[in-house]
């Protein structure tokens, strides 16, 4: 395993689009002074870190103040994961909403939605029990999985079944008998009747715990026996084996590689049980290992990370005064993830399923035009750093700094080839001057917009 | 110390005027308004301005509106709406996303059948009358005497007929004529007494001619001087119960009694010109008959309904954003989040020499 200098800023750049959605290279270049280990625990330790203040954004976009608006929780979310000065959080809240799938397309209701994802958030990185917990107490879940017709005298077993299917354990390590003691032990576990949205608009509502409608009788589950309750299963659920797989193999797929490496999961299983299930003590030992340090550019961005990468990379959207955030909404969709609905209760199917003809062109348009963009502030610092120095720049020489200031892609042979051949007219380029030299920002607007349609930019 | 001495405000200088001696006898909810159209009615309400007929104009932005402009809705206390009134700053009716007044914030009447309109985005003021006509806009761009950076709140100075705009990003509150000729002006941002941080409303005390600030980053109501001197603080001080959340809009009555919007706190507060907390309105809405169609033409919901163990939240107010008064003592609360407009009415007493022993001019206990 090759040795990598704390310092490294590829390392840092690999671990920032990982832990969050990526960052400038002049930032990266910021960071990796500070050391990786030390960005690290900054990461993980987010909790030290405000989180960003939305009055003003919800103030100055009507849209967001209206709670009926449909998409207001989404582009509130797209304005945080470009904002936060605590990426790791949006990170794994994303991870956590595309694994505990709950969508609008169901729950139809906007402040359920957001509740769910603020109780996302605020045990993304926690115990994997609390999560778990939480997450059958959430209102949108409830509803999303009918818990709210789970009734001890006429047992609904969806929301158990995905539970344990889905949620914690997979197929394979339950039988439908526990399935049934599952959905039994979670009977009264419901909501209040929610006010319908006419014509006042969406309520959110409560979860409610009724004992008259819990079943109380002795159940078997997993082996155990006793007059279990939801915590009592939830409690069996998170210390067996198959569990710590399931959370490091999504862990794993999510941060590391699209490939599974069972000796990786297996590692990072072994944390989950011996740090009780903290999640934070999982992702802290994911950071540190060899496998995750050399895993760059190994797993193909989600709509969400590209959106955001790019946009984090242009400067854009720092400003609650910016209007657009519906467009950045509009773009994840185009490109098959729309937030806070997912299709399924699987959730997206990612990797290489994120690619297919219609999906890649909205994305490469996306890039390209987000990086076309002189008007927006990251471009212009990209253009006026490739100078450096010099008074001029070899076409090889634009393109290893542009590819630098994207990120320091893994440039195939074949991509190379292509981006000199668009140059091979040009043997010295007058570089003096940056984004005020217009011949220069013309031709490095170019390189940066091919970069951005390159295979390797729709890997993180 | 409890009792008076606790009082909420904290006075900088004892405010003098004119106020009358009354024995209030609190509000009485009079109706609400509005509720959803089938494609418009009251969406992504922003400000409410009264003109002097009676009629309610509320001036919605065009990001939530499924119509997708900006939109004046204009109705009565009946809750009979008349046409919608476009913005058509070039003559004509703008094209959804090149919007020139993308942004509305504030909106005021003149109530001689006029209405000013700010907008953030574009930094501009435009005038209307109240038939639906686009008279013009005006505005320049930046943080000198005279410009604006994102003007929000705006009122109508009934003694001369010139308008006070609230200046969001630079903190200042600046004053012109309606054809937009630079008066005078005053303010800087900060969280210290006197200073601001992006305010939004504004009212304006009849009785002694002074402005009345919604601080609103400083979750505070300040008290002006025309010339800009603190008088008075609403807000910060006060007992937990009562500390404001991000006011978005402050009203003056003819009494001189204060409405205070707590848009994060979903209601709205009334004061004394002292700064004495009197009472608190958190919604009080009855469904009205538009909101009753909307319901009765989705069946699923109306059964819905049916279950439903506590209606008692249909009532009350989300995200208001603005207050108005009339000079009948009517407090109309722009309940944005529930597209309505609640309308409550003041009832009291006005004394008479001899009818009260108190002092016959205002201070504050604690400075004596």
């Amino acid at each position: 395993m090759a040795t990598r200098a704390a310092t490294d800023v590829g390392l840092v750049g690999h671990l920032m689009r990982r832990a969050g959605f990526g960052a400038s290279a002049s930032e990266t270049e910021r960071l990796a002074e500070i050391g990786y280990d030390n960005v690290v625990e900054g990461l993980l330790g987010f909790e030290q870190q405000p989180r960003p203040v939305e009055d003003l954004l919800e103030r100055y976009h009507q849209d967001h103040a209206d709670e009926e608006s449909v998409k207001w929780f989404s582009k509130r979310w797209i304005y945080r994961m470009i904002n936060s000065e605590r990426p790791l959080e949006e990170k794994m809240t994303l991870m956590w909403h595309a694994r505990f799938a709950t969508g609008r397309s169901k729950v139809n209701n906007s402040p359920m939605m957001g509740d769910h994802l603020e109780m996302l958030r605020d045990n993304c990185l926690g115990n994997f029990r609390t999560l778990l917990l939480e997450l059958a107490l959430s209102p949108a879940m409830i509803w999303w999985l009918d818990q709210q017709t789970n009734h001890s005298d006429a047992v609904n077993e969806n929301f158990g079944r995905e539970l344990l299917e889905l949620f914690s354990m997979g197929r394979g390590n339950y039988t439908e008998e526990d399935v049934r003691a599952c959905a039994r032990a979670f009977t009264g576990w419901t909501i209040d009747q929610t006010i319908p949205r006419y014509p006042n608009g969406w309520y959110d509502t409560n979860y409610v715990y009724r004992s008259h409608d819990h079943d109380p009788d002795v159940k078997t589950f997993l082996g155990e026996t006793g007059s279990f309750g939801g915590e009592d299963i939830i409690d069996i659920i998170v210390r067996h084996p198959a569990t710590g797989q399931f959370v490091a193999s999504n862990i794993y797929r999510y941060f590391v590689s699209d490939t599974p490496n069972q000796e990786a999961i297996d590692y990072l299983a072994s944390v989950y049980f011996e740090s009780g299930h903290e999640l934070r003590d999982v992702m802290r030992a994911l950071f540190h290992s060899d496998f995750f340090k050399d895993a760059g550019y190994a797993r193909v961005k989600s709509p969400a990370e590209h959106v955001v990468g790019v946009i984090k990379l242009t400067g854009e959207h720092t400003s609650e005064y910016e209007f657009g955030l519906a467009s950045l909404e509009a773009a994840t969709l185009a490109m098959g993830q729309e937030l806070l609905n997912p299709p399924t209760v699987e959730g997206w199917h990612t990797g290489f399923e994120w690619i297919d003809s219609a999906f890649l062109i909205e994305r490469v348009n996306f890039s390209a035009d987000r990086l076309g963009n002189l008007d927006a502030p990251g471009v212009r610092s990209i253009i006026d750093r490739l100078p450096g120095a010099d008074l001029s720049l070899t076409p090889d020489e634009l393109i290893d700094r542009c590819n630098y200031e994207l990120g320091q892609l893994n440039l195939e042979d074949r991509s190379r080839r292509v981006l000199t051949k668009e140059l091979e007219l040009h043997h010295d380029i007058p570089c003096a001057g940056g984004s005020s030299n217009p011949d220069f920002t013309e031709i490095a607007i170019e390189v940066l917009q091919m970069l951005s349609a390159s295979k390797e930019f729709q890997f993180a | 110390m409890t009792g008076i001495l606790d009082t909420p405000s904290t006075l900088t200088k004892e405010i003098e005027g004119d106020y009358p001696m009354l024995l209030r006898m609190g509000h009485r909810f009079e109706t609400s308004v509005g509720q959803r159209l089938l494609v418009d009615g009251l969406y992504g309400a922003i400000d409410v301005a009264l003109d002097r007929d009676g009629l309610i104009y509320v001036i919605n932005k065009h990001v939530g509106s499924p119509s997708g402009r900006v939109r004046i809705a204009v109705c009565d206390l009946d809750d009979q709406f008349k046409p919608d009134i476009w913005p058509m700053p070039d003559g004509e009716r703008e094209i959804m996303g090149e919007e020139k007044l993308p942004s509305p914030v504030g909106f005021a009447s003149d109530g001689n059948g006029n209405f000013y309109g700010t907008d953030e985005h574009t930094n501009v003021v435009v005038r209307y009358t109240s038939d639906g006509e686009t008279l013009g806009y005006w505005g320049e761009s930046g943080d000198g005497p005279g410009q604006f950076n994102a003007p929000s709140g705006i009122h109508v100075d009934p003694t001369d007929g010139n308008l006070w705009v609230v200046n969001t990003r630079n903190s200042r509150i600046q004053k012109f004529t309606i054809d937009g000729a630079y008066v005078s002006g005053f303010g800087e941002v900060g969280s210290a007494p006197g200073q601001l941080d992006h305010p939004w409303g504004i009212g304006f005390d009849p009785i002694n001619e002074t402005l009345l600030v919604a601080d609103w980053r400083n979750d505070r109501i300040q008290r002006f001087t025309q010339s800009g001197e603190l008088l008075q603080i609403i807000g910060p001080n006060d007992v937990e119960e009562r500390h404001l959340n991000r006011p978005s809009d402050v009203a003056v009555d003819a009494h001189g009694d204060i409405y205070i919007c707590d848009r994060g706190n979903d209601r709205v507060l009334h004061y004394n010109p002292r700064g004495l907390f009197l009472e608190q309105f958190v919604g009080d809405a009855v469904m009205t008959e538009r909101g009753a169609d909307k319901l009765m033409a989705n069946p699923d919901m109306l059964q819905w309904r049916d279950h439903i163990v506590d209606l008692d939240r249909e009532k009350r107010l989300m995200k208001p954003s603005a207050v108005v008064v009339d000079d009948q003592f009517r407090l109309y609360v722009l309940d944005s989040g529930r597209y309505r407009v609640q309308v409550y009415r003041k009832t009291f007493r006005e004394l008479q020499p001899g009818q009260y022993d108190g002092p016959e001019t205002y201070t504050d206990p604690k400075l004596n």
